[in-house]
């Protein structure tokens, strides 16, 4: 397993995609520090508030399938995937490495945002002391819930060896997150709407599936994730290069 | 347990009603360079995509280094070096980084890079992005990528394929010294017979899925040697005095065709003939060169 990370970290790391893994922070960032400053009794809230929901609504699911297709493009483009099934690697490996790097790839996105927060948070004087417990849980729930999406879109991305065709899937699918997740019915069932659900869970005006309990959207996350993945892995395991 | 490298049980792959490979029994012994000859679409790459487990055989087992593919997948690869149709690449990194990416997974020790970048000689190429590379380029990276894991067995399919004349020599003497300098056990295939004519110690016809030669190379020499024709003035009588002496002659207008033999044994005929009374107007030998035969057992090469 080592040595298949290593392998695709070394094809990863030459390729540009890494650079994406700063837009939706600096964004965000941007974005919030263009907020007017209000007195506010829980200032890193409204600001996490602020942030997240550009962040989770729209990029973060944008990013996981963007990720996923990157990852698996050069194996389509240069017959990648027949060269490594006939080393002495299992599909397995593979599979799971490439999903743990797309997973990577949105954590450092998160940790990267978190910075973004901290920052914006310390240009505009916020005094109250950082709630880690609360930041800590949006940001960690965040990329928790960007699981199943990952690991659906990896799965498409495998099979089809198109690079815009699982792209554009993800993009339809994401465009109407913010209609959908006004449904406490089907929002957490969403994998698009997961990501924004579970970084803004905590916050007290919820509206929609915001009001779904978050122990519920775990259970529901946690569900849709091990279907994704082992169905995509088992269709890699029997795919036919 | 067999002695064979490669060793298939009809093996067989039918996709979509269309039988692609049918019953192929294919065996590669030790050291051998195995010419896997058929037209193009024949069968070939899908059987070299069973024998690497890319693909799953709809019947029939594949064995390698006597072991079964399925089970001891890994184990088995681990001692494979291939090339299949074309050759894999990742654009965006150099060759040198492409190799080194194989090399992790194989976990060879890094100065294997620059061994085998020697001996497809890309050392000076190397450090260039491969999508600027020529088609000559990467298939040289193909096969130093090949290489990396000092394999026992090579399978190569069409290495040469679109290569120039001066590449496909490179290409085929690299193959030769790999079997004769390393002992390497070899499985080339191609649509051409004069390409692996050669270099291959043994070859295996595959004609519409199906196996229809598998010999030693000196056996299909000797099916493909030419015949011996004699114009004589009356036939009938020349054919009865031949097969009077046990030699089997085919009458056809005006004249006698033999399998072809050797110098004593034609001399030996005429002076029968001689004694016969047979006037012998002509003896002529008609040459049909190994590339005309394999085309006659493949229906011409009717893909073309």
């Amino acid at each position: 397993m080592w040595r298949i990370f290593r392998s695709e970290l070394l094809k990863l790391r030459k390729s540009h995609i890494t650079l994406l893994v700063f837009v939706s922070p600096l964004l965000a960032s941007l974005l919030a520090l263009l907020e007017s400053v209000q007195e506010e009794a829980f200032p890193w809230h409204q600001l996490l508030a602020t942030m997240a929901l550009l962040h989770g609504l729209l990029f973060l699911p944008l990013l996981a399938g963007v990720f996923a297709a990157f990852i698996c493009r050069y194996e389509h483009a240069g017959g990648g995937w027949k060269q490594i099934f006939v080393l002495p690697v299992s599909r397995t490996g593979v599979y799971v490495v490439k999903f743990g790097l797309v997973m990577g790839l949105l954590l450092a996105c998160q940790l990267l945002f978190l910075g973004g927060l901290l920052g914006v948070g310390m240009l505009k004087g916020i005094e109250a002391p950082v709630p880690w417990d609360m930041l800590g849980r949006s940001l960690l729930g965040g990329w928790v819930a960007c699981a199943p999406l990952a690991a659906l879109q990896l799965a498409v991305s495998t099979a089809w060896s198109s690079f815009a065709a699982p792209l554009a899937l993800n993009v339809i699918f994401t465009l109407p997150n913010i209609l959908v997740i006004n449904s406490e019915k089907f929002g957490p069932w969403y994998p698009w709407g997961q990501p924004v659900l579970a970084m803004l869970s905590g916050a007290q005006d919820g509206f929609g599936a915001f009001l779904v309990p978050p122990e519920t959207l775990l259970i529901v996350i946690a569900g849709g994730f091990a279907l994704f993945f082992a169905g995509g892995l088992l269709y890699f395991r029997r795919k036919a290069m | 347990m067999s002695a064979w490298i490669i060793e298939t049980d009809r093996l067989t792959k039918t996709v979509g009603g269309k039988t692609l490979v049918d019953g192929l029994n294919l065996t590669i012994g030790k050291g051998e360079v195995y010419g896997f000859l058929g037209p193009n679409g024949a069968g070939k790459t899908t059987t070299i995509r069973m024998l690497l487990g890319l693909i799953r055989p709809t019947r029939g087992k594949v064995r390698l280094f006597g072991q079964d593919l399925q089970r001891n997948r890994t184990a088995v690869l681990r001692k494979v070096g291939s090339l299949v149709e074309y050759p894999s690449y990742y654009g965006h990194l150099t060759g040198y980084e492409n190799l080194e990416a194989v090399r992790r997974l194989l976990d060879a020790p890094k100065s294997r890079i620059d061994e085998v970048l020697g001996v497809v000689r890309l050392t000076k190429g190397a450090g260039r992005p491969v999508k600027a590379y020529s088609l000559g380029m990467k298939q040289r990276l193909g096969i130093a990528t090949v290489l990396l894991g000092k394999p026992e067995l090579l399978i190569l399919d069409e290495p040469t394929n679109g290569l120039d004349p001066a590449g496909i020599l490179e290409i085929r003497e690299l193959i030769k010294s790999m079997a004769r300098d390393h002992g390497m056990t070899i499985l080339v295939s191609s649509h051409l017979l004069s390409e692996v004519d050669q270099m291959a110690t043994r070859v295996g016809i595959i004609h519409k899925g199906k196996m229809i030669f598998q010999d030693s190379i000196q056996a299909l020499r000797d099916r493909s040697r030419g015949r011996i024709s004699l114009t004589v003035d009356r036939t009938e009588e020349a054919w009865k005095a031949l097969l009077g002496s046990g030699i089997r002659a085919e009458a056809a207008d005006g004249r006698l065709l033999v399998e072809s033999l050797s110098d004593e044994k034609v001399a030996a005929i005429v002076r029968l003939l001689v004694r016969h009374d047979i006037a012998v107007y002509r003896i002529q030998e008609e040459k049909r060169s190994l590339e005309e035969h394999f085309l006659a057992l493949t229906d011409g090469g009717d893909s073309l």
